[in-house]
């Protein structure tokens, strides 16, 4: 890796203590641009906490994070969605009774134009559902057609493929 | 089934096609109280033949007024039940500020005006008092709602001194939700459409506005909710406001129905509610459901009621009848759940 480029992402000493559980001891991680990083441990290493403190599910006990080489801090997962990062959880995060395009804007509704939209507060349902079929399409994920299918009709592999796509289409960096 | 139904059916599954078993439970996946809606017509149906007067416009409008009070009440236990809460307060939140409407208008001589304010003032509190506990202290609703409905019961006796405030000391204002609407033959109240329209207004949001999106997403999986951005305690104790506001607002109707403001009154309120919103087809587990399913629901108990009296059915087998309804959609409601997995 060339010095020259700063990373995106760089969290310097990080600590996350559960009680008196130290779930992260001080870790370190740099992501550079168009970098895929791994991050490969035991059971209980503490790899979902770092993810979790590095996309605001959590809110780590010491250390400092840097996105851009500016500090952040994230009090919830919004804040680290609206500088850019998205997640696939291990859960999948999905909500099984909705459908698929009200997972993938879950959050973050688009509602209409207009007076509809700003004194009504109606969503943009047809909308939403052209790009969530846009985005999935996008991704070659072909078995999925119905964007007003409930997440719980799906198979396993096609949750995630959601997951993915929320993730995947609406993130930035 | 005939041996021949049961290959065709295996083709079905095989070929991905769903099979009419399959349809029905979709059908009632996507629109829940579509199972209700059967229910209130076969109901309707039958009650016809064991009374000749049951089908008759007077008859009908006594229905809808008798119903109401619980179908108001039910509105806001739909809500809370959404976000797989329960409410066993909201009889004792309505009577209260029922209460404080009527005696503060009597006793203390305040403008009816003002005297209304501050009883939808003292139920939204009451509302947003649960959604405290629930959200800030962490406790369960069934234990917050437990306890709740006991303290509000008191406060209630306590405030109102065990004295019921009869229609001739109200203002007409305050009974004013008792009048009928003249429509030909029909005597719907004032009250019957204040609750119909607040039903129009709360499918609105919860159709199509993204506080009722994430209404059912923070009942259908809290976890999902949260790791999805939607900030779940903030929903929860919007809920919890808009709940004791409409139990607020109840309290108006009540006054309107019974043509009295009585502390004794509206006990069974809590429990009716919630059967009217599991009749109605919204699962106890949350996240499922329509709100007019819960008015229809509060109709098919009004209708079973009225029409076991007219055909001359003991009040006990109409206890009796309510209890397997309730059992019966619940019932529907498993098995509907299994058409998602």
């Amino acid at each position: 890796m060339s010095n020259s480029v700063a990373p995106v992402l760089e969290a310097k000493n990080l600590v996350k203590t559960y009680g008196r559980v130290v779930a992260i001891d001080g870790a370190d991680l740099q992501l550079f641009p168009g970098e895929i990083l791994a991050v490969v441990g035991d059971n209980g290493a503490g790899k979902s906490t770092m993810i979790k403190c590095l996309s605001g599910a959590e809110t780590p006990d010491g250390g400092v994070m840097e996105l851009d080489g500016k500090p952040i801090t994230f009090r919830r997962q919004k804040d680290s969605r609206d500088a850019g990062i998205e997640t696939v959880y291990q859960t999948l995060a999905v909500s099984p009774a909705l459908d698929i395009a009200a997972n993938l804007y879950l959050g973050r509704e688009i509602r209409k134009k207009g007076p509809l939209g700003s004194i009504f507060r109606m969503l943009d349902n047809s909308g939403m559902k052209k790009s969530a079929k846009e985005h999935i399409t996008s991704l070659g994920i072909g078995t999925i057609q119905n964007m007003s299918q409930a997440v719980e009709t799906l198979s396993g592999g096609q949750r995630q493929a959601v997951s993915v796509a929320r993730a995947a289409a609406l993130g930035r960096k | 089934m005939s041996k021949s139904n049961l290959v065709t059916d295996a083709a079905a599954e095989f070929k991905g096609r769903a099979t009419n078993k399959q349809k029905v439970q979709a059908l009632l996946h996507k629109y829940p109280w579509v199972s209700s809606a059967v229910v209130l017509v076969f109901a309707l149906f039958i009650f016809s033949f064991g009374n000749e007067n049951f089908l008759t416009p007077n008859n009908l409008s006594l229905i809808l007024q008798q119903t109401a009070v619980i179908g108001a009440i039910a509105a806001g236990q739909t809500l809370i039940i959404l976000t797989a809460g329960i409410d066993l307060s909201c009889g004792a939140i309505a009577i209260f500020a029922s209460m404080v409407m009527a005696k503060t208008a009597f006793v203390n001589g305040w403008p009816a005006w003002a005297a209304f304010m501050l009883g939808i003032a003292v139920g939204t509190g009451a509302g947003a008092f649960n959604g405290w506990l629930i959200t800030k202290v962490n406790l369960p609703p069934f234990i917050v709602t437990l306890g709740t409905f006991n303290v509000f019961s008191a406060l209630t006796l306590f405030y109102a001194t065990g004295r019921t405030i009869m229609d001739k000391e109200l203002e007409p204002f305050f009974l004013y939700l008792g009048n009928p609407i003249p429509l030909g033959e029909f005597k719907i109240t004032y009250g019957v459409l204040l609750v119909i329209v607040m039903y129009l207004i709360l499918a609105f949001s919860l159709r199509y506005t993204g506080w009722g999106r994430h209404v059912y997403a923070v009942g259908d999986d809290i976890e999902a909710a949260r790791l999805a951005g939607i900030q779940v305690k903030r929903v929860l104790m919007s809920v919890y406001v808009t709940a004791g506001f409409i139990f607020a607002v109840t309290s108006w109707v009540i006054i309107g129905r019974v043509a009295a403001a009585s502390p004794n009154s509206g006990s069974n309120l809590n429990l009716d509610s919630i059967t009217a919103v599991v009749i109605g087809g919204t699962s106890l587990f949350g996240g499922r459901g329509a709100i007019f399913g819960s008015l229809i629901g509060a109709v098919i108990v009004g209708v079973f009621r009225n029409g076991l009296t007219l055909a001359g059915v003991d009040l006990y087998y109409q206890t009796f009848a309510v209890g397997v309804l309730i059992i019966a959609a619940v019932s529907i409601d498993q098995w509907i759940r299994k058409a998602g997995v």
